[in-house]
């Protein structure tokens, strides 16, 4: 086995002095976020925060390991030599497998053979693999930082604070997108629309969503007959619009704004509107105040 | 002890005698009976399994009768592959391997006897009694009071029988795959017992003894750890027999095996809440749920890597050998399944995954990779072994072997698929803030092709067991069965003298009752941190002041809701996303669910959730939808439910009901009970009232008209814009 020397031991404890001194001075740097980070929540960064320090920790402990290995090593073949033990040649992969696994070879397993004996099942003493229990001593760190993060500084925002924030962070996005495109359309401003493209876009909104209760044809079933001249809530394309936004909860009418956007609605209120006057079979009785269209 | 075991107990001849050996047998019949009912529950289980992922493709397979609907099928397909699958999978196992371990004959062929019988007739029980309705919602645990006590009978004639067998061993210490067996015992002794506290009202009904956030804990602290005491840790015991039987190889590492044991048994038991992260339980039970989650990983890694590296030096064997195949995709599994683990229990990964067929696909890499995998190489090693052959075809083995491994493939895949394509549908937003998928049900009708693909692997997983089946029947027709296998030992000597350098974890190997006390106490640690906070400390669940009982209607409502298992596909948990918010409504108190005797959160919405359903639709809505739900949601998957519209409301049970749920701390006034039937009736006469404006006569008693009347009340005790919930119709009288 060819023999780590000194400059190895050397690598090893100058990429975990590294990876300590590095963040501390980044700490310090000057950041010039260039990513959008409006969208991301500060549990999102928490947590990056968390994986960076856990990530790092890894690597601190694997340079650290691997100067400590170096250095045993170098020990072992001076030792080695003085004995003269001539060390023998072993490849790359099989070097690898024993660094990871820290196991006796199978040729050499008698080694580790314990006296214990089950039903002719023997048991091996091999150490426990290096990397599985620096993944243990990992996890073990996470969980402690995890609790200090949430519980001990409070620096992690609980659920209820998270979701206030997720709230606060999409209206203004929300808002600015309105303002982008000068303005929402509501009751005041809404206008019918006659042209065919938005009356079928309209009646396939209507067939999907509405004609479960107030029927395909406009009829009326669960809801109001949607074709006569009578309406409970006022006729006008404002009212229309209004009602199908809000809902009526008290009349088991729901509110579809969080399922319809304002254009959509008001394509499925020129459709509707479009269709006053037709004479569908079984139409259910007119409900509320006759409205005479101008 | 039975006598047949005495006789075949009793040390003879000279020979022996001078030898100091004892001459016995092993009772290889009992093993032969575990394995057969493995196989056949397997098979049964599996199919339906299937039954119920193609219900999901195909509604009409509800076959539009009670008794077969999703609701009710699919507690009796977890139920059918967990306690009679895997369930008579570990009895297989435990009943060859222990009494070898211990060089003695189970203690007793009655108690194995009893044990067997006890536990088919269990699963019997279940089979019929979950298609007929009779379940406690509780995941896992649906099983009625009657069948809960009967579980725990046989289940201590088992441990009894067990411990029993080890203290009469002719082995000093107990190996590794014991302290699992021992583990295991306790474990779902005290998880069983725990979680199944509920009052009866009548023979096979009854109310959960917690409520709301604390029947949540306690479920998914027993939920998750049926998980880990179930289906992994005497699973990991069989592994521990098993696989260095067939490798022909030592165990890797009497170290790793100490370490995982213990590290896993204390673990595993506290990551119960990370079934409720961002559901409404109090931010620190979540944490901890997250942090043990996330530590469980080496433990569950070393047991992987003890298992696999047993295998060193056999892996030649290992492309010849079908056993050893099997085996090593089981081990894998579980490596794969327990790394995914710890990562779905992170909050923000958990956040995409919860509620989704990623949860369905993760469990059955674990049930089919784990659980299957291991079950099937333990068949196909133990058959030849008592019934003195070669197995039949070695052909047909591989042949399964590979059936088997593309069936998971095919089954997990297509479920990932969905559940991510599900989560990011919900998730969606417009750039007007409106959610890009507002109809639940076109997130639903995208996933059918996954659905069908899922069910395409399951029917090739189970085609693969039903090859099994016949190519064991057949090696079982060629061998000749050995029903007491002989076998000779020396009896242990009252004293023992401690050898030099002796591990010192050897010393508690030599003491089951301090073993068996040890994992007690090890294993009781979270829980108690966990549960007993919760219990105690009032600012856990913040009191709302507007929440009130249900009514007598609304709780029967409520009965027919569990009945008919919605909770299977619907949840009533509205987590605290803008997600959720804007779909559903408010998002869930724990002060809204302290009268939710029992919780019903669910895990898994394959429907919409229902939290905040009250209000939302006319009842007509309701009674249409229940009657036919495409009428109102075209291309719905969801079942039709005429028989609602028939059967009477069970007015005889409604004082007891109320009793009981008064016993459990709902406060009923007094004299509540006397006019609960009354009171039901106004209020059924309300709905009945609305119902007969649009056009629909329906009777009063009818058990539609309860379970609308509970649908309505969903979620409106805290909602000003819903209903006023009112708890009674009429004032009781004082």
């Amino acid at each position: 086995m060819k023999r780590p020397s000194l400059k190895q031991i050397n690598k090893g404890a100058a990429f975990t002095l590294g990876l300590v001194t590095l963040p501390t001075l980044s700490a310090f740097a000057q950041a010039t976020p260039t990513l959008d980070y409006t969208s991301w929540t500060s549990a999102d960064l928490m947590l990056g925060a968390v994986i960076f320090m856990a990530g790092f920790v890894v690597l601190a402990l694997l340079g650290l390991a691997y100067a400590l290995y170096a250095l045993k090593k170098v020990i072992d073949a001076q030792k080695a030599a003085e004995m003269g033990i001539i060390p023998e040649q072993v490849g790359f992969w099989k070097r690898l497998e024993y660094r990871l696994t820290d196991a006796v070879p199978v040729e050499r397993e008698f080694e580790v053979m314990t006296d214990h004996e089950y039903d002719d099942i023997r048991e091996l003493d091999n150490s426990l693999p290096p990397w599985w229990k620096a993944m243990f001593y990992v996890t073990i760190v996470f969980a402690v930082f995890y609790m200090a993060n949430y519980h001990i500084f409070g620096w992690g925002k609980l659920q209820a604070e998270e979701y206030e924030h997720e709230m606060v962070t999409a209206k203004a996005q929300i808002d600015a997108y309105f303002e982008s495109i000068g303005g929402a359309l509501n009751e005041t401003n809404v206008t019918f629309l006659s042209d065919e493209e938005s009356l079928t876009e309209g009646k396939s909104i209507y067939d999907g969503n509405c004609g479960a209760c107030h029927g395909q044809e406009l009829q009326g079933t669960v809801g109001p007959n949607l074709v006569d001249n009578y309406w409970i809530h006022g006729g006008e394309v404002g009212d229309i619009f209004k009602v199908i936004r809000d809902g009526v909860p008290s009349k088991g009418m729901i509110s579809w704004k969080g399922q319809l956007s304002a254009e959509q609605i008001q394509m499925v209120t020129s459709y509707i509107m479009s269709k006053e006057g037709t004479e569908p079979a079984n139409a259910k009785a007119p409900e509320g105040d006759e409205f005479i269209r101008q | 002890m039975s006598t047949e075991a005495a006789i075949l107990e009793r040390p003879n001849s000279d020979r022996q005698s001078r030898l100091g050996l004892d001459r016995f047998s092993y009772d290889n019949e009992i093993v032969k009976m575990f394995a057969i009912a493995t196989m056949i529950w397997g098979v049964v289980g599996m199919l339906v399994g299937l039954l119920v992922a193609l219900q999901l493709v195909f509604p009409a397979l509800n076959f539009n009768t009670e008794y077969t609907t999703f609701g009710r099928i699919r507690p009796l397909h977890t139920n059918a592959v967990i306690f009679a699958f895997v369930g008579n999978g570990i009895f297989t196992g435990v009943y060859y391997s222990l009494q070898r371990l211990c060089k003695a004959r189970m203690y007793s062929d009655m108690l194995s006897r009893i044990n067997f019988w006890g536990w088919q007739l269990i699963i019997l029980s279940a089979a019929i009694t979950l298609p007929l309705g009779f379940t406690t919602s509780k995941e896992y645990a649906e099983l009625e009071w009657p069948i809960d006590i009967a579980i725990t009978l046989i289940w201590v004639v088992f441990g009894w029988n067990m411990f029993a067998t080890i203290v009469k061993r002719r082995t000093r210490h107990l190996y590794v795959a014991i302290w699992f067996y021992i583990g295991t015992f306790v474990t779902v002794a005290v998880l069983h017992i725990v979680n199944s506290f509920e009052l009866p009202i009548s023979f096979m009904k009854s109310y959960s003894f917690y409520a709301g956030v604390q029947d949540a804990l306690v479920q998914w602290w027993y939920g998750h750890n049926a998980v880990a005491f179930f289906l992994t840790t005497p699973y990991l015991g069989l592994m521990y027999y098993f696989v260095p039987k067939a490798a022909n190889r030592p165990v890797y590492s009497y170290k790793l095996s100490i370490i995982h044991f213990w590290a896993l048994i204390f673990l595993y038991i506290w990551a119960g809440p990370h079934h409720l992260l961002y559901n409404a339980l109090p931010d620190w039970a979540q944490s901890l749920g997250v942090v043990f989650s996330i530590m469980l990983l080496a433990p569950s890694w070393g047991g992987m890597l003890n298992g696999l590296l047993t295998l060193r030096g056999a892996w030649d064997r290992v492309r010849e050998d079908a056993v050893l195949k099997f085996m090593v995709v089981a081990i894998t599994a579980y490596g794969m399944a327990t790394f995914e683990g710890p990562m779905l229990s992170l909050k923000n990964v958990n956040a995409i995954s919860h509620f989704t067929d990623w949860t369905v696909a993760h469990v059955h890499i674990g049930g089919l990779g784990w659980n299957g995998m291991l079950t099937f190489g333990m068949l196909y090693w133990l058959f030849p072994k008592i019934y003195r052959t070669e197995i039949y075809s070695k052909k047909l083995a591989n042949t399964h072997f590979w059936l088997a491994t593309l069936g998971i493939l095919f089954y997990a895949l297509p479920l990932y698929w969905a559940g991510f394509t599900q989560s990011l549908m919900w998730k969606e937003f417009t750039q007007e803030g409106l959610l890009a998928y507002p109809n639940f049900l076109e997130t639903v009708t995208q996933l059918k092709p996954m659905y069908a693909l899922r069910a395409g692997g399951g029917a090739i997983y189970i085609i693969g067991a039903l090859i099994m089946g016949y190519n064991l029947y057949k090696t079982a027709k060629k061998g000749s069965f050995l029903k007491n296998e002989e076998a000779e030992a020396a009896p242990l000597s009252d004293t023992y003298v401690k050898h030099k350098g002796e591990h010192w974890h050897r010393w508690i190997e030599r003491k089951p009752v301090q073993l068996l006390v040890g994992s007690l106490i090890v294993i009781m640690i979270g829980g108690a941190v966990e549960m007993v906070p919760t219990f105690l400390i009032d600012s856990n669940i913040p009191t709302i002041e507007s929440v009130k009982p249900y009514t007598s209607l609304e709780l029967h409502g409520r009965d027919i809701y569990i009945k008919e298992g919605c909770n299977n596909c619907h949840s009533q948990m509205v987590r605290p996303f803008r997600s959720e918010t804007e779909r559903y409504g408010e998002y869930a108190k724990a002060g809204e669910f302290v009268y939710d005797h029992p919780f019903l959160w669910g895990s898994k919405r394959t429907g919409p959730d229902l939290l905040r359903l009250g209000g939302k639709y006319p009842d007509s809505w309701h009674y249409h939808h229940m009657l036919d739900p495409e009428s109102m949601s075209p291309g719905s998957i969801m079942p039709s439910y005429p028989w609602l519209f028939e059967k009477d409301i069970d007015v005889a049970s409604t004082e007891a009901k109320i009793n009981v749920m008064r016993r459990l701390g709902v406060p009923y006034p007094e004299g509540y009970e006397n006019q609960a039937v009354a009171d039901m009736y106004l209020q059924a006469d309300e709905i009945t009232a609305n119902l007969a404006k649009s056009g629909i006569e329906v009777k009063n008693d009818r058990e539609i008209i309860a379970l609308i009347a509970y649908m309505q009340r969903l979620g409106t005790d805290i909602n000003p814009e819903g209903k006023v919930a009112k708890p009674y119709h009429i004032e009781p009288a004082k």
